[in-house]
């Protein structure tokens, strides 16, 4: 192992600038890539002043579900500051939570709740009404519901052991249990699922391709080891060149998990993306896939600038069948996307297996080749 | 000892070495001569190992050139490329410490300089890029000898190397070949590197050119 570490640091350090810069660029350019996203979404939401007037939990509940929308941007202010950053058109529309909201939402009665303030340059003033409609409706539909099961409990004289505000707690619970996230649904027959997958444009898609791209760059030292007048030493060695090699594919794959161990735990920070066992387990599998497919294809090709254009093609092509979505159509193509794995969660792909299959047989047989020629 | 018996070499429905036999001693010195192409090179790379023969046989200590033995045999064999076999990227000092770790032998800092210091190579500290054609060949015979070998096969070490150097490289071969009792088989097309070095001089090819040369200045040169 020192030894290996040793051959390898020798041939590294002579072309470190260039290896640190493949070794880190998905890092540098994911969060790169996702900070202009975050810029573009910023510049293209529509900017909206929310005033809440009695900061209550029910209104601070309503700014935050405004919030998540992604399509508003949404500035919390007082009613002079918005109402002039509205008449300077710095704002789309105003809306003003008025004392008493929760009172009123508690009783039924949604009149007067929000006043709603535009422009005459406003051009999404009712879109956004309706989508604060449907998130009052939602609050006052769980105020109703805890009442109206209160109101039964008493009715048929059960004793209730659990508040009105328990049970509205409770349906937040089953609400977010409930998600989409976790739900299979079928269309003629087919299974189609929509759990852990990755949204495009997510740290972790992002990563995911440019990460796979420089796999290939990284990997150009197995064509220039291989191919160097001194792979005829290797005859006089302990080791075979084959056997060499293969040592140093291993060597670079638990290097670069490792690597991308820290980088998730960093996307784990910076944009809070999921990190588990099982979700480290399956980027090995990914990591081990990437590599293995990068060295496989380098012992078949000659010329590091064919290798890169493979890579480069590979990946555009892994690309477009992800995003248009051909993988989500085709249960085939699942198992042969070689992104899928990390992507989906999907351990059922075909190149850990073929990959596997193929280092053997390589190994055996570059091992045995003075017989095989004989 | 090393038998080499009715070694036949073809490439597809070329022939290019035909029944070729002849034996290498211990500390002997074997010259093989002869024009481009007459298969010298084709030769080596069978006595190394490097191509299998296509009918004949090799025996390196009692040992056949097999599947079976071909593996431990080959750690006794030093080969000397033509074409250099050095990381050009690596200094003179990392070259010899990369292929002291594939080494079946172990030899510690001090007996790898010695051994460039053998070949009469001092700039253990700078990197192979900036050496002379003459410096990278006594580096790659340096290499070649790491792990101690008993035969040394050398393919035009010498190409490019100026008199001076090409004398220092044929003492240290004749010093292994007399000390320490190395066989060793060579292919130069310089005759006086020849005449100077070599105990038995074979001759390959068509072409009696350099055999004729060599039988005027007196030496004796077998016909493989």
């Amino acid at each position: 192992m020192k030894q290996m570490l040793y051959m390898r640091w020798l041939h590294m350090k002579r072309q470190l600038y260039s290896i640190l810069f493949w070794l880190f660029i998905p890092f540098i350019a994911t969060v790169v890539l996702v900070q202009l996203l975050d810029v573009v979404k910023d510049d293209t939401s529509i900017p909206v002043g929310f005033v809440i007037k009695e900061e209550t939990p029910l209104t601070l509940e309503l700014a935050k579900k405004l919030e998540e929308e992604s399509f508003f941007t949404i500035h919390l202010l007082d009613e002079k500051e918005a109402l002039n950053q509205l008449e300077k058109h710095e704002l789309d529309s105003v809306f003003i939570v008025r004392e008493g909201y929760d009172e009123k939402l508690e009783k039924g009665n949604r009149h007067k709740l929000i006043h709603g303030y535009e422009s005459d340059m406003s051009f999404a003033y009712v879109s956004t009404i309706e989508t604060i409609q449907s998130l009052v409706q939602q609050q006052a539909s769980r105020y109703k519901a805890a009442n109206e099961v209160a109101k039964l409990y008493r009715q048929f004289d059960i004793p209730i052991d659990v508040t009105e505000e328990e049970l509205i707690e409770r349906s937040k619970e089953i609400e977010a249990e409930r998600t989409l996230l976790h739900t299979s649904m079928k269309y003629r027959g087919d299974e189609q699922h929509t759990s852990n997958a990755a949204s495009f444009f997510s740290p972790t898609f992002i990563w995911v391709f440019i990460s796979f791209l420089t796999t290939f760059f990284l990997f150009d030292w197995v064509i220039k080891e291989k191919n160097a007048h001194v792979a005829t030493r290797f005859l006089f060695t302990k080791k075979s060149v084959t056997t060499y090699l293969l040592e140093h594919f291993i060597l670079y794959t638990v290097g670069l998990f490792m690597i991308d161990v820290i980088v998730f735990f960093i996307f784990h920070f910076l944009y809070n993306e999921q990190i588990s066992w099982t979700f480290f387990l399956t980027l090995f599998l990914c990591r081990y896939v990437w590599n293995s497919s990068a060295f496989l294809i380098s012992m078949w090709i000659k010329r590091p600038f064919i290798f890169y254009l493979t890579g480069l093609s590979i990946t555009f092509v892994a690309i477009v069948t992800y995003v248009i979505g051909i993988t989500a159509q085709s249960t085939w193509f699942t198992f042969l996307h070689p992104m899928e794995i990390l992507l989906q969660g999907n351990y059922m792909n075909v190149w850990p297996i073929l990959n596997s299959v193929l280092l053997i047989i390589i190994f055996i047989r570059k091992e045995d080749s003075y017989v095989a020629r004989t | 000892m090393l038998h080499v018996h009715n070694v036949t070499k073809k490439f597809g429905k070329k022939t290019i070495l035909q029944d070729v036999s002849f034996t290498v001693k211990p500390g002997q010195i074997i010259g093989l001569v002869g024009e481009n192409g007459a298969g010298k090179s084709t030769l080596l790379n069978v006595l190394a190992s490097i191509q299998p023969p296509t009918s004949g046989e090799v025996v390196m200590e009692e040992k056949l050139y097999n599947r079976k033995n071909i593996k431990k045999l080959r750690q006794k064999i030093g080969y000397v490329p033509q074409d250099i076999a050095i990381w050009e990227e690596f200094t003179v000092a990392e070259n010899m410490h990369f292929f002291e770790k594939l080494s079946p032998i172990k030899r510690d800092h001090t007996a790898l300089k010695q051994l460039c210091d053998d070949v009469h190579l001092n700039r253990w500290h700078d990197r192979v890029s900036t050496l002379s054609g003459g410096m990278k060949r006594k580096l790659n015979i340096a290499i070649s000898l790491i792990h101690e070998p008993t035969y040394l096969f050398l393919d035009e070490p010498t190409v490019g190397i100026d008199l001076k150097s090409k004398v220092e490289i044929s003492h240290f071969l004749k010093s292994l070949a007399k000390e320490r009792g190395m066989a060793i088989v060579y292919i130069s097309h310089d005759m006086d590197e020849i005449i100077q070095l070599c105990d038995e001089i074979y001759h390959l090819g068509a072409d009696p050119f350099y055999k004729e040369l060599l039988t005027e200045r007196g030496k004796i040169v077998t016909t493989l």
